[in-house]
């Protein structure tokens, strides 16, 4: 799986780098550094909802979902809940 | 571990010796007794050596393993070479002929395996350059990799242990041959049963009862038969150095070029080594999970020497190979493929995000990480592995020393608890975290341990629940408790930003009454009066009516009087 975190500007001033700090974190902690590639990306046009990021996984652009409202401190609850489920099937 | 190792009950005393001594924390520690977590334990069997109250057994398989000699099959014994150490003054071959006495058809050394694993570490370290490179010999280290390192897992090398690969060899050469394996390790016998390929394991100490149960003492026996003898023993086999440190590394008859040889022996240095595997590079590591390898195995027999002691003997056994036997130049693999995999093993275990460790924490008191002393006191190197481990329901919250003593010695929690007012304190969810013994009386709690309980089983916290719901504290001037029959004055007030509330409760039961009783009293006074008075206003009444009556009479009867006077006088 991809996660591309937008580093656009709006996002950057809401905060990406920190996001993408404690990504890399809640990665390591739950054993998922393998299964999961972060990548930074552009603005996705979702300005008003950042920072924002976009998943993509099983190779197939299809199966897109959008992250919203992430900071520092809610990484983990949204990895817990959207993410690691995914790559655990 | 119901299978290899397990903890003998009721003798355990809550000293988490084995816990803070456990490489990789593979004890749960419930309701003050310990028990090993399965997929957890790596099988070092440090446990077994460090409790004070010996009460750690391993399973054995001896009576299974009797049934075996005793059976028709052909059993053949791999011995590791450490027998030297566990039994000494005996060689080799009047180890064979105790072993034949007791029904086996055959021993050979393990060390025969051994040679083979150093001559495929060999060829595999000759062919390609490994950034490292991590013997795989020890069971219970390749066990510590693939569950807890997975990155160090591409450097172990993906070669059989010597026992395996001696098995393998005998297999080869006696097809029909029911191997046993007999060691000083207890990771082996897991080892054995998930290889398929060996049918038991023996301990030297399950040996040694054996030869004592048969009355077979290894130093007075001669050999016997000495037809199916090894020879391959012909050459000074220098695997025979094996269980001591250093010893791989010295089995080599030329070692690789282009590698630093490193032994680590001990978890506890394992573990570091292991930590920082991403910053080694060229290293070949000869790494034993016992400290002094394998000679100091938790199921050696001990010697008043120590370890030391131990490791001499072998050493000095395998010089006594040097010199009495041609050198063994052989750097050819074996024709058998000795290749193991060793996969990724992930062990249960729930992983429990940063919110839900600081609740954890904040349940005995740690706050923020000045409040983590991180002092090892539960048998947790650090707070969070703790938080960890109560989360994953490994351990009991309040296992902290540093919060027990507080609670004990603080003079507050003294006063709470022998308060005259009822005094609770509820967490957001409404559950009890600590009651006094006058609230447990006020609301009629006859259980002993209420504590995590929800408080909704034994009273009514609808008040609580709206000082939560809004904030703010909560009075209540009467509040009446129907299971009891008791009257309170409820205050209710949140602490510590808001998540836990707690209520002080007044008995006024006595006051409620008395004040009863009271205005029953002055109410009977009071109708008592009102009858008096209506009484004594009918009484004048009637005596007025009487007497207005008869005066009435007597005016009619006087006037009468007075008027037949006068007509008498004018007549």
């Amino acid at each position: 799986m991809i996660i591309k975190i937008c580093i656009g500007s709006s996002c950057h001033l809401k905060g990406s780098y920190n996001v993408i700090t404690r990504f890399k974190e809640v990665l390591k902690k739950y054993d998922a550094e393998e299964a999961v590639e972060l990548q930074a990306a552009f603005c996705l046009n979702h300005c008003a909802e950042g920072v924002s990021a976009k998943m993509e996984y099983s190779g197939d652009s299809e199966n897109e979902i959008f992250l919203h409202h992430l900071s520092a401190d809610n990484v983990e609850e949204v990895f817990v809940n959207k993410i690691l489920p995914l790559i655990q099937k | 571990m119901a299978e290899y190792l397990e903890f003998k009950p009721a003798r355990c005393r809550d000293c988490y010796k084995c816990l803070r001594e456990c490489p990789v924390k593979a004890i749960d520690v419930k309701g003050h007794q310990a028990f090993i977590i399965e997929d957890r334990c790596i099988l070092c069997g440090h446990c077994t050596r460090v409790c004070p109250q010996n009460a750690k057994f391993v399973h054995s398989n001896k009576d299974q393993i009797l049934k075996l000699l005793a059976s028709n099959n052909r059993v053949v014994a791999s011995v590791a070479p450490s027998f030297i150490s566990c039994f000494p003054g005996v060689d080799f071959v009047s180890m064979q002929t105790a072993l034949e006495a007791l029904g086996f058809c055959f021993a050979e050394e393990t060390a025969v395996g051994a040679n083979a694993v150093t001559r495929e570490y060999y060829r595999l370290m000759d062919r390609e350059h490994f950034p490292n490179f991590i013997t795989s010999a020890c069971p219970a280290l390749c066990r510590l990799i693939q569950n807890y390192y997975p990155k160090a897992l591409r450097y172990l090398a993906p070669v059989d242990s010597p026992m395996i690969a001696h098995a393998k060899i005998l297999r080869n050469r006696i097809p029909d041959a029911r191997i046993v394996f007999i060691g000083p390790c207890i990771a082996k016998k897991r080892e054995a049963a998930e290889s398929g390929i060996i049918d038991g394991v023996l301990t030297f100490e399950e040996l040694a009862d054996l030869f004592s149960d048969r009355g077979i003492s290894t130093d007075s026996l001669t050999p016997a038969a000495q037809i199916l003898k090894s020879d391959q023993s012909r050459k000074a086999n220098l695997s025979k150095g094996y269980p001591i440190n250093t010893g791989i590394i010295h089995s080599f008859p030329q070692r690789p070029q282009g590698y630093e040889y490193m032994a680590v022996d001990g978890a506890d240095r394992c573990v570091k080594v292991l930590e920082n595997i991403e910053h080694l590079n060229g290293i070949f590591l000869e790494m034993n999970i016992c400290e002094g390898a394998c000679v100091n195995g938790p199921c050696a027999l001990t010697t008043e020497g120590g370890y030391t002691l131990s490791a001499a003997r072998v050493q000095e056994y395998v010089r006594q190979e040097q010199k009495d036997l041609p050198e063994d130049k052989c750097l050819e693999p074996e024709k058998l493929s000795l290749m193991s995999q060793y996969p990724r093993i992930r062990p249960h275990g729930m992983i429990p995000t940063e919110k839900e460790i600081e609740a954890i924490l904040a349940r005995t008191g740690k706050y923020g990480p000045q409040d983590e002393l991180n002092c090892g006191g539960c048998g947790f190197a650090t707070c969070r592995q703790k938080a960890w481990a109560v989360y994953n329901g490994y351990a009991d919250v309040d296992i902290c020393v540093p919060y027990m003593r507080e609670r004990a010695e603080s003079m507050s929690f003294e006063i709470i608890r022998n308060n005259p007012n009822g005094i609770v304190t509820l967490d957001t969810s409404l559950c009890i975290l600590d009651i006094n013994e006058k609230a447990r009386q006020l609301f009629g709690i006859e259980e002993y341990n209420v504590k995590g309980r929800p408080a909704v089983d034994f009273f009514d916290t609808t008040e609580f629940m709206m000082a939560l719901n809004t904030k703010t504290g909560r009075d209540c001037e009467k509040y009446f408790i129907p299971k009891t029959q008791s009257y309170i004055q409820l205050t209710i007030r949140l602490l510590g930003g808001h998540d836990v509330v707690f209520g002080v409760m007044k008995d006024i039961t006595r006051d409620v009454n008395y004040n009863e009783k009271l205005s029953k009293v002055k109410m009977e006074t009071l109708a008592t009066t009102d009858d008096v008075i209506k009484k004594q206003m009918r009484v004048a009444q009637e005596i007025a009516s009487l007497l207005g009556e008869t005066t009435a009479e007597t005016k009619v009867a006087l006037l009468k009087l007075k008027q037949t006077l006068q007509e008498g006088e004018e007549a």
